[in-house]
């Protein structure tokens, strides 16, 4: 499975919460904020970062859904919400450690992000003007994060 | 009419009443929001010749037509109000999210009035708006105070306005505080709010914002986003404005030791690439904004360790140069006081400068400034007053009522050396070296200000000669005014404005799109000349003379001290003449008030 | 003959230099100081600061003895003149 989930470089965000927009329209076509699938987060003045749906290994949202109406998707890890069982009961978003599933009021079912599914790129990730957003696998960023401490560290030993 | 909800909110502290008030989409569109539209709400709510810090004073808040949605830069807030500073125009804004709150809670704009009986903080939740006991917050830092505003109500995304304790003593320069480091700062505006015991305005807005055409809109806002990428804001994005720093002082226009010279020696240490490389934590943005200019900066190590703030050019300069002092540490600190306190800190340190040229000449001793040693360069000093100031204890009674006030009440000279225009503390270019600009000063509406005027473009670029002081410069000046009143009312952050082509051309299409009403360019330029207008007729209803258009005896009678203009003078004579042309630029009389049949034509026959 | 450019902000930042010294024949002109900048710093170009081979970005600025330039770079030079490239893009 090549699990890819919409990650967030703390050191690149600048908080302007435009991907929250990006993704109320692109997924409610309004520009509604309670409607975003990713949130902004900003902690301290200088502490700041987006985050959304990470496609967990055995999700809780998925296990701790009463009618069975959450279901992972076994290729790309999406979380898909079938909106005929779904009541809104909220059970999934106690359950998500990243409390990033939200219940849209009018229709009664749970939203979560599905990568805009039939989009080549994420509106969020499109849209963030300081490519702070990208749509990565666990591997990928494995490899992202080795190269930059070692390139961090190489940088130190020529300086010193 | 889409994007603007039509709608102000207005808010009588006294009754603890709200009520709607509903606009015609004419009258948004004459007045555009921001600026244009808080100094006409101002101008209809305001009591004429009212005591700034009375019941009958107004305070206008209105947001841009683009707030709420996604186009870049379009998210800030004005708020007007009769300033306790100046006596005339008072008007700042601020980059927020908390303008994006209030139009998702469905208003354009809120207006202020009455005086609550005791400190008391609104809630505008929606719908409802709350009238909610502040006892306990007053007294409380601005950081301090958000954060307890949202525990109270239990939402952390709840946006929140506030006052420091600056505000809350009435300092005629406090600001109001938001978003956890974003002031509306200038001209006193927290003090106003203090006088009206109206500790903060939190809202809480989740309601959908219509555009007329949503697709364009989000097609064209990605595109200027992406341009928000380019040369145009490099030097937002990369240095931050404290890049100003070292080019300023290279050119001999770095205000230091309150205007005495145009140069600071050590200006390195107090560079903008120094900041970056010894404090800089993150850059960061304001709602919707693709740049990213603030620089928050925090002490690592010394006696102001963990000092922590965004610092800007004007702050840097005002707590540092023209202070003589090269000490980061001392002015990041000095910056984060000022903001804990809620203080403007070009006022704050404009001020403090005075006081240390006073106390050089002896016109100020040790018995008066409570044993503080207050020579140039000396940061402890600095950060002790500005407590002083914010509590309004000892020297800082005298000083928190800034140059002006406080150089008429000690004298001996040293109005001579207040630098001030209509009482408001002079940002950080030296006008000796800057013709255009120094007329921009003497002109502002709010007083001496950089930001409402821009008249220092057309001398930075070269496009006029920046030593010379001549006729022609009045039409600039106004055009650069008009320009700042479309940006400052659109709410287009200054910032951006180089990433336009045609930027009239440009922000009317947004404008459009956005809210579905037609607004060709030269209706957008028209409105500028109008909002300038606007402003100056609130001046003149509050008295305003026309010897409040000048600038302090330094400027005029001392030549430009250092740098590649040393020498250089700016007389009465060649001042007086560029203020007459810029009279006549505007249509105005001689004596600089606006003919009834200016109004008119600027359709604002209603005001005469 | 010899000129001498500062570098201030952005254009430091990209330069990586805080000043170079430049050589040129009788009647070069401002121009002639750019074309040279973008060869000795390609970073210059790479940003577009240096337009055309030969032009400056609109947010930028000469100053050629204290006096601005941004636009018409058809000034003469003359031995031992010092240039400050410079943002034209102000406030703060």
């Amino acid at each position: 499975m090549t699990k890819e989930f919409i990650v967030c470089d703390p050191n690149k965000c600048v908080g302007c919460e435009l991907c929250e927009l990006a993704c109320a329209i692109e997924k409610a076509e309004l520009l509604d904020i309670t409607r975003t699938r990713i949130f902004s987060i900003r902690v301290e003045p200088s502490l700041m970062m987006s985050v959304t749906c990470r496609m967990c290994e055995s999700p809780t949202c998925v296990a701790s859904c009463p009618r069975d109406a959450l279901s992972q998707d076994e290729e790309t890890g999406v979380i898909h919400v079938d909106e005929d069982e779904c009541v809104g009961c909220g059970w999934c978003v106690e359950a998500c450690e990243f409390g990033v599933i939200i219940e849209d009021a009018g229709k009664a079912t749970v939203e979560i992000c599905d990568l805009c599914a039939g989009r080549k790129v994420p509106a969020c990730v499109e849209y963030c003007p300081k490519d702070a957003l990208t749509l990565s696998t666990p591997v990928q960023i494995g490899q992202q994060t080795r190269k930059e401490v070692l390139g961090e560290l190489l940088a130190e030993l020529i300086e010193a | 009419m889409d994007a603007y909800t039509g709608r102000v909110l207005h808010v009588d502290l006294g009754r603890r009443k709200s009520q709607v008030e509903v606009l015609e989409p004419a009258f948004l569109q004459k007045y555009l929001g921001g600026v244009g539209l808080a100094t006409r709400l101002l101008i209809d709510n305001g009591e004429p010749g009212c005591d700034p810090l009375g019941e009958e004073n107004a305070v206008a808040i209105a947001v841009g037509a683009l707030a709420g949605t996604m186009v870049p830069c379009g998210g800030k807030h004005a708020m007007a109000a009769k300033s306790p500073l100046t006596g005339f125009i008072g008007d700042s804004l601020s980059g927020s999210y908390w303008s994006n709150a209030l139009r998702r809670a469905g208003y354009d704009a809120m207006v202020i009035k009455g005086k609550a009986a005791n400190p008391t903080y609104v809630f505008v939740d929606n719908e409802y708006t709350l009238f909610r006991d502040a006892e306990a917050l007053w007294g409380q830092e601005s950081f301090a105070t958000e954060e307890a505003i949202r525990a109270e109500i239990g939402d952390s995304r709840v946006r929140v306005s506030c006052i420091g304790v600056a505000g809350e003593k009435l300092v005629p320069y406090a600001c109001v505080s938001n978003d956890r480091g974003r002031q509306a700062g200038r001209t006193g505006m927290g003090a106003v709010w203090g006088s009206k015991n109206l500790k903060a305005i939190a809202v809480r807005g989740t309601q959908p914002v219509s555009v007329a055409e949503l697709e364009e809109l989000n097609k064209l806002s990605l595109d200027l986003g992406e341009r928000a990428q380019g040369l145009a804001t490099a030097k937002y994005r990369v240095t931050g404005t404290v890049g100003n720093v070292l080019t300023l002082n290279r050119l001999g226009l770095l205000p230091t030791r309150n205007f005495q010279n145009s140069v600071l020696e050590s200006a390195e240490q107090v560079s903008g690439e120094y900041l970056q490389s010894h404090f800089k934590e993150k850059a960061v943005a304001c709602s919707g904004c693709p740049i990213a200019c603030e620089q928050v900066v925090r002490v690592r190590e010394g006696s102001y360790e963990g000092a922590r703030v965004s610092v800007d050019y004007e702050t840097l300069y005002a707590l540092g140069p023209c202070c003589g002092i090269d000490s980061l540490p001392g002015i990041i600190k000095a910056a984060e006081l000022c903001d804990r306190y809620g203080l403007d800190t070009i006022s704050t340190g404009v001020t403090i400068a005075w006081a240390m040229e006073c106390y050089e000449k002896g016109i100020l001793t040790e018995s008066d400034t409570d044993g503080l040693e207050l020579n140039f360069g000396n940061h402890e000093a600095s950060v002790a007053l500005i407590e002083r100031i914010a509590l309004r204890e000892g020297i800082g009674d005298l000083l928190a009522q800034g140059t002006k006030r406080a150089s008429e009440k000690v004298g001996q000279g040293s109005e001579k050396f207040a630098m001030q225009s209509k009482g408001l503390e002079l940002p950080g270019y030296e006008p000796r070296g800057l013709k255009t600009y120094a007329l921009g000063l003497a002109v502002g509406t709010r007083g001496a200000c950089h930001n409402r005027s821009l008249a220092y473009e057309p001398d930075m670029k070269g496009q006029v000669d920046r030593l010379k002081a001549e006729k022609g410069r009045g039409q600039i000046a106004a055009e650069s005014e008009d320009l700042a009143a479309t940006l400052d009312s659109m709410m287009f952050c200054k910032f951006i404005r180089g990433c336009f082509e045609d930027y009239h051309e440009e922000a009317t299409e947004f404008y459009r799109l956005a809210t579905g009403l037609d607004l060709s360019a030269e209706g957008l330029k028209e409105a500028g000349e109008r909002i300038c207008n606007l402003k100056k007729h609130f001046n003149v209803r509050e008295g305003w003379e026309k010897k409040d258009d000048w600038l302090p005896a330094r400027i005029l009678e001392e030549p430009l001290p250092d740098g590649s203009g040393q020498g250089t003078t700016l007389v009465a004579e060649e001042l007086r003449l560029m203020i007459d042309d810029y009279y006549e630029a505007r249509g105005w009389t001689e004596d600089g008030l606006i003919p009834a049949e200016q109004l008119a034509k600027l359709g604002l026959e209603d005001l005469s | 003959m010899r000129v001498t450019v500062e570098f201030f902000g952005v254009a430091r930042h990209w330069a990586g230099v805080e000043e170079c010294q430049l050589e040129f024949e009788e009647g070069a002109e401002l121009h002639d100081v750019v074309m040279e900048l973008g060869r000795s710093f390609p970073r210059l170009v790479e940003e577009k600061l240096i337009e055309n081979q030969r032009e400056l970005a609109a947010s930028f600025a000469l100053s050629i003895n204290g006096r601005m330039v941004t636009q018409n770079l058809d000034v003469r030079l003359a031995d031992n003149d010092r240039l400050l490239l410079i943002s034209a893009v102000w406030g703060g």
